[in-house]
């Protein structure tokens, strides 16, 4: 009996040691996931999407064993163009990273967007309600729900206070001329040549009042306020309501008073060759308080945002902006571990944090309804602040405008935005060298932009 | 183990093997219990020496590839500098000009962009840094605020920061004429200026004013310094451009950030947990983590605020601050940094995460041995029992008068206890006074009895007990013809001819007092009931 008993207890310690060195062992095998990300918060300047993940991995990450590592941040659309090259293998492509932050635009790009995670998967229907519907709504291709909202944005126009009150003084120009697309290409007209007479020694160096970042979001929500189609099949319905679109902006232009060249618009307002622009409210970032001129000299200036202008006669209607993360399909646990990250990063409180430091709304109807007014009160900065009153009116009076999630949607696009910019430069660069002998400067104005309008016609149809 | 033990009990094994067997056992235990405590109380470091090895294996590889890295940014920014000064003389249009001519001349200088900017972005892509600038020593507008520090120059930098190297990079512009870059459709940075705030540039007062023979003399690299207005961190290697003089025009060089060394030097995965690869200049016995770059892996970084003392710990270096702590190995570094300083390449893991390394791989190896101590113990407990137990049982048949040799497994024990039986029965015969070769007689019989059937001893039984053969059937319930066929079996067996010389020998053994032995059947003797 006594040698039973010491064979069972040798055996139960036996066991015992077994037991903890598998648990020993199964603990330390427990790799932490990695998960390579390229995001477009904060691109050359401070990103402050770093801090964030940087608190993700040293609290919630580090007790669930996952690490975000931020591997490029740039703009959505250099990301757009090195996640196609990646997907196609194309010689000297990047790595694809885990998770990446895109517009549905390069979901429909993509070869098979199946290679994306469905968030549904991983995502409750009771923690989707959470959500702005609309946000679901325009991340969900062919019905799977790809790109995650973390940030909304919405197009916003930015003043150049101090030069505008400059021109003001001078033109009887008011803020509330620029409510309307009317209002703004009037002003643009008035600014070039204003500014040409500031330096009667010499001729022609008229600037311009205004950039838009994009023409193609002009263009369509123009045209939709109106009441109009813009989209046509596949492409663009040109029709009178187009023509009143494209035309009102080609007047402005052609006249010198927009800025047509390339780039975002943080640029030319850098520069002082713009004053005012309509751009992402993201945009915030990359403004910064001060002007340079061509001489090298600078000049402290106030950047106030109001809402984005629109026609006087039509509905007050917004381009909704702001990508969202997609996910490379891997391993359950990989899907999981960034299923999991964008569930942190939206928690209304952290995602209200987040957004107001980068110009963007927060994606859940508690941050919306509950946290974003307390945080805008406390925002120092004045830009900022301007900012979110701009938002926060923007949304009170606006509907937001989601773009249809159409195959040949970037096409469009890019085709747009390079056309619109060179038949317009085209027609205003012919402008300059006939309307010394043309009889009728208004006239040629009009015939040049209904060539500019043919020939950009020929171009995207 | 059972199957082991069963094969040992069956093999005859002397004595002498039995006993070196245990001893092998007892020293092997002796053995492992010097290990586990060995083990347990770390006086072997097997663990640590993996470590030490592995990570002086990272640090070679590591350190290679930032020499190879660094002579190829070294070597090419000797080569802009030298086609840089051609340019700036091709554009003055002549050799070995006064620089500052070119202040107040922004046509000029936006010409002179021009011609950098080709130059700048091919050696850009082959040199593979995080950008490239080149700064000249005149200014746009002499009469600016601040125009005494502003000089006019190129900075392009990569769009994307990213460890795969792209065959088609994208720029943007950090520093120069907003024309050049509209011209070369390169966005502006968002933290974009036109000119260069000459305070920011490591070389620019140090190369001021002097000649040189060669760029590659001057050259250096710069401590980490915070590129302006982003979040972004950077090494300089910056050489002057040279007039063909030697005197200085201005400034290049080529720019490492913190991301893309953090991306492209990164510790290889290893099972032994986080590694960080760092390079710094070393200053009095510290490293200069403020100075410095230091790479990331999960869940490990290292504070960039502040230089490590270095001590020792065993073969490892130890980097100690205020609230961090580290173990690692270090090389130099064959980079020319500031004067006077030397830069070190070192791999660093976190204390902490050392700790927890070799502590759970000394659990590991302790309980293994533990178990394997167990295990022999065990073994040892078995194998005694399975050696004591033939003995025991010899014993037991010895002292229930059975032949004990056929009991033992153990020849030595067999023939000591055959020995010890022969004596015995010697001593018993003489005691009862039969000579010697009557008392061999009578045990050949006996021996020959017990070598009888069942039923032959039936038969033999009732002759002793003097019955006559034809009273047998009806006492054994056979037949007459059965009883005759085991007569004979029993006359063969017996050794003897008739009925008659049988009972002599029944009778010798009743005269000798000795009758009951025949009277005692052995185990195959009796019928089973």
């Amino acid at each position: 009996m006594g040698g039973r008993r010491t064979c069972a207890a040798v055996l139960g310690f036996l066991l015992l040691l077994s037991g903890f060195i598998v648990f020993q062992s199964c603990r330390r095998r427990k790799e932490t996931v990695t998960l390579s990300v390229w995001h477009v918060y904060g691109g050359q300047t401070d990103s402050p999407l770093s801090p964030l993940i940087e608190e993700f991995n040293a609290t919630e990450g580090k007790k669930r064993g996952i690490h975000i590592r931020v591997v490029a941040v740039s703009n959505t659309n250099t990301i757009h163009e090195e996640i196609l090259s990646a997907i196609r293998q194309e010689p000297g492509a990047p790595s694809a990273p885990d998770l990446f932050v895109s517009y549905p635009k390069t979901v429909l790009a993509l070869p098979d967007p199946s290679v994306l995670v469905d968030y549904r998967d991983y995502f409750s229907e009771e923690e989707l309600k959470r959500y702005i519907p609309e946000f679901i709504e325009e991340g969900t291709v062919d019905g799977r729900f790809v790109v995650f909202p973390v940030a909304k944005s919405t197009e916003i126009l930015f003043v150049n206070k101090t030069a505008f009150d400059a021109f003001s003084k001078d033109s009887g120009a008011t803020l509330e001329d620029l409510s309307s697309w009317e209002g703004i290409f009037r002003l643009s007209k008035l600014y070039h040549e204003w500014s040409d007479q500031r330096t009667p020694e010499k001729e022609g160096d008229g600037k311009c009042f205004f950039t838009h970042d994009y023409l193609f979001n002009y263009l369509q929500v123009g045209a939709e306020s109106l009441g109009a189609q813009f989209f046509e099949g596949d492409g663009i319905r040109f029709d009178e309501n187009f023509r009143r679109v494209w035309d009102a902006y080609a007047d402005a232009a052609i006249r010198g008073g927009i800025w047509l060249r390339e780039g975002y618009a943080t640029e030319p307002l850098r520069t002082g060759d713009v004053i005012v622009s309509v751009a992402s409210s993201a945009s915030v970032l990359y403004y910064k308080d001060e002007v340079t001129y061509e001489d090298n000299t600078s000049e402290p200036v106030e950047i106030i945002s109001r809402p984005c202008p629109v026609f006087s006669d039509g509905e007050k209607l917004v381009m909704q902006r702001g990508a969202g993360f997609c996910t490379f399909r891997s391993t359950k646990e990989r899907e999981k571990a960034a299923a999991h990250f964008l569930r942190w990063l939206t928690d209304p409180e952290r995602n209200v944090r987040f957004v107001t430091s980068v110009g963007y709304m927060p994606v859940t109807k508690e941050a919306f309804d509950k946290e974003l007014s307390a945080a805008v009160e406390k925002l120092s900065s004045p830009k900022y602040r301007s900012l979110y009153e701009a938002l926060l009116e923007t949304q009170r009076d606006y509907r937001f405008y989601t773009a249809p999630k159409l195959p040949s949607y970037l096409e469009l696009e890019m085709n747009t935005e390079k056309y619109m910019r060179s038949e317009l430069s085209r027609a205003e660069e012919q402008y300059r060298m006939k309307k010394e002998e043309a009889e009728d400067p208004e006239a040629l104005i009009g015939e040049l932009a209904e060539e500019a309008a043919d020939r950009f016609q020929k171009h995207v149809q | 183990m059972s199957e082991i033990l069963r094969y040992l009990k069956r093999e005859r094994r002397s004595m002498q093997f039995r006993m070196s067997l245990y001893l092998l056992l007892m020293l092997f235990l002796a053995f492992m219990t010097f290990v586990f405590l060995g083990i347990a109380f770390g006086f072997f470091s097997l663990t640590e020496d993996r470590l030490y090895e592995g990570m002086e294996q990272q640090l070679r590889l590591l350190t290679d590839e930032m020499r190879d890295e660094l002579g190829r940014m070294e070597g090419y920014a000797h080569t802009l500098s030298g086609r840089l000064g051609s340019s700036v003389e091709d554009c003055v249009g002549e050799y070995s000009t006064e620089i500052s001519k070119l202040n107040n001349q922004p046509d000029k200088l936006l010409e002179l962009q021009e011609e950098f900017y080709p130059e700048l972005s091919s050696i850009l892509q082959l040199s593979r840094g995080s950008g490239i600038y080149a700064v000249i020593d005149a200014t746009t507008n002499t009469e600016a605020p601040g125009a005494e520090k502003s000089r006019s120059g190129v900075y392009l930098r990569l769009y994307n920061i990213a460890a795969d190297y792209s065959l088609n990079p994208k720029f943007t512009c950090f520093r120069g004429i907003p024309e050049l870059a509209r011209e070369y459709r390169v966005e502006l940075h968002n933290r974009w200026n036109m000119e260069f705030d000459t305070t920011s540039l490591p070389g620019f007062r140090l190369f001021s004013g002097k000649h040189y023979d060669k760029a590659s003399e001057a050259g250096f690299w710069s401590n980490r310094l915070d590129l302006p207005d982003t979040w972004e961190e950077i090494l300089l290697y910056s050489v002057p451009i040279l007039g063909s003089d030697g005197r200085v025009y201005g400034e290049c060089g080529i720019e490492m950030n913190e991301l893309l060394f953090q991306m492209r030097h990164m510790v290889y995965a290893n099972r032994s947990g986080s590694m960080i690869f760092v390079i710094a200049p070393l200053s009095e016995r510290r490293l200069r983590m403020d100075l410095g770059l230091a790479g990331k892996m999960e869940g490990s970084s290292v504070r960039t605020d502040e230089a490590l003392r270095i001590g020792r710990k065993g073969r490892f270096f130890r980097y100690y601050s205020e609230g961090q702590s580290f173990l690692g190995v270090q090389a130099p570094l064959p980079m020319r940094g500031e004067p006077g300083q030397s830069w070190e390449a070192a791999v660093l893991m976190p204390q902490s995460v050392y700790s927890d390394y070799v502590v759970f791989h000394r659990i590991r190896w302790t309980l293994a041995a533990a178990v394997l101590l167990i295990l022999m113990g065990i073994a040892a407990f078995f194998l005694s029992r399975s050696y004591v137990l033939p003995i025991r049982n010899s014993l037991d048949a010895f002292r229930n008068g059975g032949d004990p040799a056929l009991e033992s497994g153990i020849p030595e024990i067999e023939e000591l206890l055959h020995f010890v039986d022969q004596k015995l029965k010697e001593a018993s015969i003489e005691r009862e006074g039969i000579p010697l070769k009557i008392a061999e007689l009578f045990d050949a019989f006996e021996e020959r009895v017990g070598r009888l059937t069942a039923a032959e001893y039936a038969v033999f039984s009732h002759y002793v007990r003097g019955y006559d053969i034809p009273e047998l059937p009806g006492l054994l319930y056979i037949s007459i013809n059965t009883v005759r066929k085991h007569n004979r079996s029993i006359y063969e067996k017996l050794n003897v001819a008739s009925k008659d010389e049988l009972m002599v020998y029944v009778e010798l053994f009743r005269r000798c007092g000795r009758l009951e032995k025949l009277l005692t059947p052995k185990k195959h003797q009796v019928y089973d009931k």
